[in-house]
């Protein structure tokens, strides 16, 4: 492995189901992404749980993260953090590690919002530069772009996330969650043999989307027994998607960005793929979608997005390193976009 | 109230140093009014002390402590060994023992009292 | 001529039996399915001139409708004279803005009396006349509703318009919009409605999922 940049960063991602350790160098090259899930065969997360997962496999996490980076840990220069927004637990957990590796390497700290970097790995590994950004995972749901300093948010779920809200469904359904098939992937795989459209409530009030209505529909409408499974999950992602992508073409125009991005767990669907690429192609803007590695909750974006943070001296002292839960993404300076 | 005490012996003043780094910040911000934890350290020695309105709430703090001091020493026996170019060996034995080993701790001691 | 191409429909300034008029036009999108795209565009061509003209009635000034074709998803209406406030509330100063949000708090607190929820309430979709009238237009997601909670989600978009388009001034002329939304409504329902915005921030903000 060539070692012409010789400064890395080390990112650790734990605000979820996730904890992962990401090593990059300051240039952007990526050393080592490696990420463990807790899965709860019963579907869902419970925070708690996840938080001890996060706990059990941390070192051998970040063990294999240095064996595959093949660096020594004094050639790290910073220790990154996802600090939020996220669980308690998990990001509680996630923290004290991070904590006590810089104390253990004696380098700074550097706290990075978890949107922030989704936005920045795109970013990153896409080549886009000033994208609309759709952020879409079991837990959040953010229409972005960058303007004044900050990425600021033109739409956003008033309730839950579209991921939590196909977990939801797919769980009422009786699907079964198992390692590598995330619910959104059965529900897809399922939704590829539904042919027959359910009507289902569509609800975009102006940027901002509504899914739990949607939701709870489709969940009555199964119990009803009236539609298969597989056309009510071909409706629940037309109706959902379609909402996602009426609001990311209104960003779009309103904001005449030249690229939109498209990122978090859900961006793997191949049919919000497409739709996205269609509204896309007819504003003649670049589709940029996040390669699944970096588009699911991950360290390396954590990494990244800490070197950026690093580099304009955003360093958080440790004793002041506090997980924030709610932390907004547009509450977060980025001096590091031009504007 | 209920309060407990977890008093435990590291082998080195450093790593007493980065247990106390990584745990001060969560002491000092309290997710729960139902407990509060104090740490304090002298030498290589670590005192947790652990104060909560009910039992269940004792046992999630006292819990939540445990299992960090065993994140940080994971930690710091990763990179030890990291550091050594060898492969890290990962045995996944019960709580209080894995602080007991991977910590390699002189003594823990954990007391609980009522009143 | 195409004056605005938006995200759902285009709008066109056309002459139409002599009278300069704004042709708008809903888009079909490629990316929905037919059965969701064919129902979005025709209950929103119909909905909208429903509404449009129920905010009259509510005292808001808006558009004049002169026809509509729910096939082809078009309507005709009265061409507005003016400025977008999006456009000319940064030339404003400072008392002449807030002046401005208020009158337009005032106009929104005629609307939800009125059981009327925009939708849509950014800047863009203000316009201010030569006369100093303020006009809402694009009504295309609006709907019937007296509940706190859809109140709170218009003006929640309101206040999400002024921080992402007009961040220098978010917090004055938010507090602007309400005051005169306040005027209007009164103090009991405004602290309610105040109290859901809050409600609605923190919801939006990290929804862990279940």
């Amino acid at each position: 492995m060539n070692c012409s940049d010789d400064t890395y960063c080390l990112g650790i991602e734990s605000t979820a189901d996730d904890f992962g350790v990401g090593i990059l160098s300051f240039k952007g090259r990526a050393l080592a992404n490696i990420n463990s899930a807790y899965i709860n065969p019963e579907g869902g997360i419970h925070p708690r749980e996840a938080s001890r997962h996060h706990a059990g496999i941390a070192g051998e996490v970040l063990s294999k993260a240095f064996h595959k980076a093949e660096i020594k840990p004094k050639e790290i220069a910073v220790v990154a953090f996802s600090q939020g927004p996220g669980l308690g637990p998990c990001l509680r957990t996630g923290a004290t590690a991070a904590r006590a590796l810089s104390s253990y390497l004696n380098v700074p700290l550097v706290g990075v919002n978890h949107c922030v970097a989704h936005i920045e790995i795109g970013k990153l590994v896409s080549k886009a530069k000033d994208p609309v950004t759709l952020y879409v995972s079991g837990g959040n749901t953010i229409i972005s772009a960058f303007d004044g300093g900050k990425y600021r948010v033109f739409g956003e779920t008033l309730d839950i996330a579209v991921g939590n809200c196909l977990d939801v469904f797919a769980r009422a359904a009786g699907l079964r969650q198992k390692e590598g098939m995330p619910f959104g992937a059965m529900v897809e795989n399922v939704a590829s043999r539904g042919h027959s459209f359910v009507s289902l409530p569509y609800s975009v009030k102006g940027m901002n989307l509504s899914f739990s209505g949607l939701l709870t529909a489709a969940v009555q409408l199964l119990k009803s027994g009236k539609h298969t499974v597989e056309d009510l999950c071909f409706s629940l992602q037309e109706v959902g998607f379609s909402m996602l992508a009426e609001v990311t073409e209104r960003a779009l125009a309103h904001t005449e960005k030249p690229e939109v991005l498209l990122t978090g767990g859900v961006a793997a669907n191949n049919r919000l793929q497409s739709m996205v690429k269609s509204v896309a192609d007819e504003h003649k803007v670049r589709f940029c979608v996040v390669p699944k590695e970096y588009a699911l909750d991950n360290g390396a974006m954590i990494a990244w997005t800490g070197i950026l943070a690093y580099q304009h001296n955003m360093v958080i002292p440790t004793e002041k390193s506090f997980v924030r839960l709610k932390w907004r993404l547009d509450d977060v300076h980025v001096p590091w976009v031009e504007s | 109230m209920t309060q407990a005490t977890i008093s435990i012996d590291f082998p080195s003043e450093e790593r007493l140093k980065i247990v106390l780094d990584a745990l001060r910040p969560e002491t000092k911000i309290s997710v729960t009014s139902r407990s509060k934890v104090h740490a304090e350290g002298e030498g290589t020695h670590l005192k947790l002390i652990f104060e909560a309105t009910d039992t269940s709430a004792l046992r999630a703090a006292l819990n939540s402590y445990l299992h960090w001091i065993v994140v940080i020493n994971d930690i710091c026996s990763a990179m030890e060994t990291t550091e050594k170019k060898g492969k890290a060996i990962r045995q996944k034995p019960s709580l209080t023992t894995n602080v007991l080993n991977l910590c390699k701790v002189k003594m823990l001691r954990i007391s609980i009292s009522r009143w | 001529m195409l004056i605005k191409k938006g995200a759902e429909a285009n709008l066109y300034l056309e002459d139409w039996h002599n009278r300069k008029v704004v042709l708008k036009q809903r888009l079909s999108k490629e990316y929905r399915i037919p059965e969701i795209d064919e129902k979005i565009r025709s209950q929103r061509t119909i909905h909208e001139p429903q509404i449009i003209h129920k905010a009259k009635e509510a005292g808001v000034p808006t558009p004049t409708i002169y026809m509509i074709d729910i096939l082809d998803a078009t309507i005709i209406m009265e061409f507005v004279k003016g400025k977008q406030v999006k456009q000319i509330l940064s030339d404003l100063s400072d008392k002449e803005r807030r002046s401005l949000c208020r009158h337009i708090g005032n106009l929104i607190g005629h609307l939800h009396t009125y059981g009327i929820i925009h939708g849509d309430l950014t800047t863009s979709n203000m316009i201010l006349t030569p006369t100093g009238k303020v006009v809402f237009v694009d009504f295309g997601l609006s709907e019937h509703s007296i509940e706190l909670e859809n109140r709170g989600v218009d003006l929640h978009l309101m206040k999400r318009t002024f921080q992402s388009s007009h961040f220098k001034y978010a917090k004055e002329c938010f507090d602007a919009v309400m005051e005169g939304y306040r005027r209007f409504m009164g103090e009991d329902v405004t602290k309610d409605v105040v109290g859901k915005i809050r409600e609605i921030e923190r919801r939006g903000r990290y929804i862990s999922a279940r």
